[in-house]
């Protein structure tokens, strides 16, 4: 979003349209959050100290923060994304990342969808915004700041390369002023400046971050788009072509849908402490039933005990039925270790 | 209220309870030792709520007693005395006094009702059947120190988190993993016509290691306690509640390729070579061929890599194989007595098993490692 924060307030205060604005306060040792394009053009810009900005800008209109208001109409933008696809990547109320290779829209082109998106958020916020569009997402981030305020930026596949080259590498996200200081002593100023080095000498000079500069310049930097939805249960469930009655049948109907369950649940590296089963009869009438354990379920084997034991508690299934299902939730979204190469025992 | 007791005695009888006072804990009455005197028989117990230790001493007392006293601080003066008689004076003021031929020294006590209830034994007559045995306690000492560093520290599995005793027709087992590696030490024939496994917390063994002599164990076991009884000292320890992991089924049986190497050289290039393994990885790679290991790590980050040689005996195929070098080191650091190791291979992806060369008569002892995947 363009200067986000103070665009919101031009919005709602028309009063304000077309003046220099800052998001903040004015006190002594207050600081900007954001300032509106009119504002830019005297040189003030966000995280400058208010003091400075109304020296520097003697008609700045000092707006405070309204934050829960941003947070409603990031919220408004992030279902427009949603609009096209779930691959969704926050990095703050006003920026995201959107993988669009496969899109809910079927649009091939990543441009059509970044118009139209632009055009939904104009239209429905009365908000501007950039866009950039490449391959990953340090491209895409770079690209979205090439064209500020209402831009739309590419960078086509075959051409990456060029560009990365020919980029100054203050705009490379990661290198800050003092690092793009240390660089342009040494006389690097361009991407292919930065190329010319060794992954170990970028380490030696710049430490952790010189590992990532070696990757990102080179376009292997790991890249995928991560959506930050929080998942609050997992579950499987399964309907019969013909309802069943037969006890044994339905366990191991119940066998499968543990198994299937536990794998959803490995794949997503989570587990959950409440297993709810759910039974669905022939006359559609529906049955949960709960439990909840002192640890995440940690095997297939106690995830069917557990199921098993609802299936059987308060009294087996007096009907045929229809459909059977099978929850986690209460899950522990535990953090993945940094190293998986680490192979473990199957036990 | 009054008791008098020798310093030097009572010093032997808390340097015994002591390792089961806990040191962090949400409850800080388990900071302390309670004492109950019954006729004229001192009785110490300290718990965590997890185990408890107890044991008993005679002194010189008129009337039966119960109070209790701040551990730490009553343990640190008596260990700091010479030999002479200790007299306790209990105040209604909630003051004890001792007094020895040249001090005197004032604690705070509290009431036994204050004491939590400490694991406890259930009696025969709980219509449980219990089970009794003996183990020399060299040899239980032997057992904790080669499995105890294997038990996994993350709660996820919680049966992990424990020692799994198991008897079995063969004898009794000790089993200790995190799922990354994992300690199998038989020892043969001792077998009490039990059939059973038994998940031992790791604070249970930790404090038995530092207990442990030479002199026999009675083990006393019921489906949620077992009580180890040595000396005049009492643990009980409550059981893990949780089914063990079946072990056997992760032990490879095909591991045709053997790799016989003096542990020593091994463990020393490990060493080394940990100094350069990448920090998140620690990895180190095995290239195994022909009578030669070849351990090499690399450290990105810091620009840093090395090599060793060490000579061995193989005739399998050529293999290269990466490993934790911490979980190599730990596992090596446990063989330290041995002269020479083996390691039975397979392939790069398969479970490592690494065992003493020479077999002893009485037990069998047998380490199992997953490797680390190689990227190149």
């Amino acid at each position: 979003m363009d200067a986000f924060y103070a665009s919101v307030e031009q919005r709602d205060n028309p009063q304000l349209k077309g003046k220099p604005v800052a998001v903040g306060w004015p006190d002594k040792r207050g600081v900007l959050t954001t300032a509106s394009y009119e504002a830019r053009k005297f040189g003030v810009h966000s995280a400058m100290p208010s003091v400075t900005a109304k020296k520097k800008c003697p008609d700045l209109i000092f707006v405070k923060p309204r934050f829960d208001v941003y947070k409603k109409v990031s919220k408004q933008i992030r279902e427009i994304f949603r609009e096209y696809t779930d691959l969704v990547e926050p990095l703050s109320l006003d920026e995201a990342f959107l993988d669009v290779t496969e899109n809910k829209m079927n649009i091939s082109s990543a441009t059509i969808i970044a118009k139209e998106i632009k055009q939904k958020i104009r239209d429905r916020l009365q908000l501007t915004a950039s866009a950039g569009i490449s391959i990953n997402k340090f491209l895409a981030k770079v690209a979205s700041d090439m064209d500020k305020p209402d831009g739309l930026f590419v960078i086509p596949p075959d051409k990456t390369i060029e560009f990365i080259e020919k980029l100054q590498i203050e705009k490379i996200p990661g290198i800050g002023k003092v690092t793009a200081q240390k660089m342009k002593s040494m006389n690097i100023n361009t991407g292919y400046d930065l190329k010319q080095f060794e992954r170990v000498e970028l380490v030696r000079l710049f430490g952790k971050m010189g590992a990532y500069y070696y990757q990102i310049i080179r376009n292997e930097y790991d890249s995928n788009v991560v959506p930050d939805r929080i998942r609050k249960s997992i579950s499987t469930e399964n309907t019969f072509t013909d309802d069943l009655s037969d006890e044994s049948q339905l366990l191991n109907e119940i066998k499968n849908i543990s198994e299937s369950l536990f794998i959803s649940c490995e794949k997503l590296n989570t587990s959950g402490k409440t297993v709810t089963l759910k039974i669905k009869y022939f006359d559609f009438e529906q049955r949960t039933r709960s439990k909840t354990i002192d640890h995440p379920v940690n095997s297939k084997e106690e995830l069917f005990n557990i199921a098993e034991e609802l299936f059987r508690k308060p009294e087996k299934p007096v009907k045929p039925v229809r459909l059977l299902g099978l929850g986690l939730s209460n899950l522990n979204n535990y953090e993945k270790k940094n190293d998986d190469s680490q192979m473990v025992l199957n036990l | 209220m009054d008791f008098k007791v020798n310093s030097k005695e009572l010093e032997k009888l808390l340097t015994k309870i002591i390792p089961a006072v806990p040191s962090r804990t949400p409850m800080p009455i388990l900071e302390n030792f309670l004492f109950e005197i019954k006729d004229g028989l001192l009785t110490i117990y300290a718990t965590d709520l997890e185990i408890s230790l107890k044991s008993s001493l005679k002194v010189v007392a008129e009337e039966n007693i119960n109070l209790v006293v701040p551990a730490k601080l009553l343990y640190e003066i008596v260990r700091s005395l010479k030999e002479t008689t200790i007299h306790f004076d209990i105040n209604k003021n909630g003051k004890i006094n001792l007094t020895t031929d040249n001090g005197k020294y004032s604690l705070s006590y509290l009431d036994a009702d204050e004491y939590p209830e400490i694991p406890s034994f259930p009696e025969k007559d709980a219509g449980e059947e219990l089970r009794e045995i003996s183990i020399n306690g060299t040899e239980l000492r032997y057992a904790f120190e080669k499995t105890a560093f294997a038990m996994s520290k993350e709660e996820m599995r919680p049966a992990m988190m424990g020692t799994l005793f198991e008897f079995t027709d063969d004898g009794l087992r000790f089993v200790a993993t995190d799922g990354h590696r994992l300690v199998n030490l038989l020892y043969k024939g001792k077998n009490n016509d039990i059939t059973n496994q038994y998940v031992v917390p790791e604070r249970a063994i930790s404090v038995l290691m530092k207990i442990l002599d030479e002199k026999d164990v009675k083990m006393f076991l019921s489906k949620t306690h077992i009580s180890f009884r040595l000396n005049d000292i009492e643990l009980i320890t409550r059981l893990i509640g949780q089914k063990y992991p079946d072990y056997s089924a992760v032990i490879p049986l095909e591991n045709e390729f053997l790799m016989k190497i003096k542990t020593k050289d091994v463990h020393d290039a490990i060493k080394r070579m940990m100094l350069f393994s990448a920090t998140n990885t620690r990895r180190v790679k095995f290239s195994i061929k022909e009578n030669s290991l070849e351990i090499s790590a690399e450290d990105l980050d810091i620009g840093a890599s090395g090599t060793e040689n060490v000579v061995c005996e193989y005739a399998g195929d050529s293999i290269d194989i990466g490993f934790n070098s911490g979980y190599v080191n730990d596992i090596l650091s446990h063989l330290s007595g041995e002269e020479n190791v083996v390691f039975k291979l397979h392939s790069p992806t398969k479970a490592v098993i690494v065992e003493p060369q020479k077999k002893k008569e009485n037990s069998d002892l047998m380490m199992l490692l997953m490797p680390v995947r190689l990227n190149n």
